[in-house]
């Protein structure tokens, strides 16, 4: 993939999980609740 | 092998947009989630009755700490001794400390004034920081016995542990 392509493909993505974690309560949710897990799992 | 490097990078760049959103989300909000710290208190009752015997406090591990200066809020662990209600802060002698437990800085800076959210209660605070003295034996005998984190009165006035007592505003 060209960088330039790259890039614009980077922002997108950023743009759409930014969107999606600010307005979807579920998908900020889930995310909090996954992370919460990991940190649990591995953290001493 | 750019191809790899391009899927590492949005592999690692999607956590970051999402963890990063997650905390700016949160920084307004009514009060802390787990993860991230959050804005003031507004909702629940403002408690105006007499000073409270915070022994009901025993069985709660946690509780909403706000500042004022600046407005950020968090979760913290509650220490219920003979009383009066400290909370504490661990790691304060290492890098990491500092960088995580802001909160302690700001609080042993800042104006002093506190809001603690305990069962959607509110409490108007003054938290101050004890840094000597005999008190310091129950909250480290609380924080040890509670919490299973070990610390005793000489970590705490040697630093590495940060107390903080908080009282009625207007109280000495």
């Amino acid at each position: 993939m060209r960088w330039t392509t790259y890039i614009m493909l980077c922002v997108a993505l950023s743009a759409i999980t930014f969107v999606s974690v600010m307005y979807v309560p579920a998908v900020a949710n889930a995310i909090e609740t996954e992370l919460l897990s990991f940190l649990s799992t591995n953290a001493r | 092998m750019k191809f790899i490097v391009q899927l590492l990078g949005i592999i690692i760049l999607i956590p970051l947009v999402a963890i990063g959103t997650l905390r700016y989300k949160n920084q307004d909000a009514d009060g802390p989630s787990v993860l991230f710290p959050g804005g003031e208190l507004v909702s629940g009752p403002l408690y105006t009755g007499p000073e409270p015997n915070w022994s009901f406090a025993d069985d709660i591990q946690t509780i909403e700490l706000q500042l004022t200066d600046p407005i950020s809020s968090r979760y913290v662990w509650v220490l219920p001794v003979n009383g009066r209600l400290y909370v504490a802060s661990g790691y304060m002698n290492s890098i990491l400390g500092r960088i995580w437990k802001h909160w302690a800085i700001q609080a042993d800076e800042g104006n002093g004034e506190a809001v603690i959210r305990i069962n959607g209660t509110r409490y108007l605070r003054q938290i101050v920081r004890i840094r000597q003295g005999n008190e310091l034996d129950g909250v480290a005998s609380v924080m040890t016995n509670k919490y299973g984190s070990p610390t005793n009165r000489q970590q705490i006035e040697a630093g590495n542990t940060w107390v903080f007592e908080l009282t009625a505003r207007g109280r000495p």
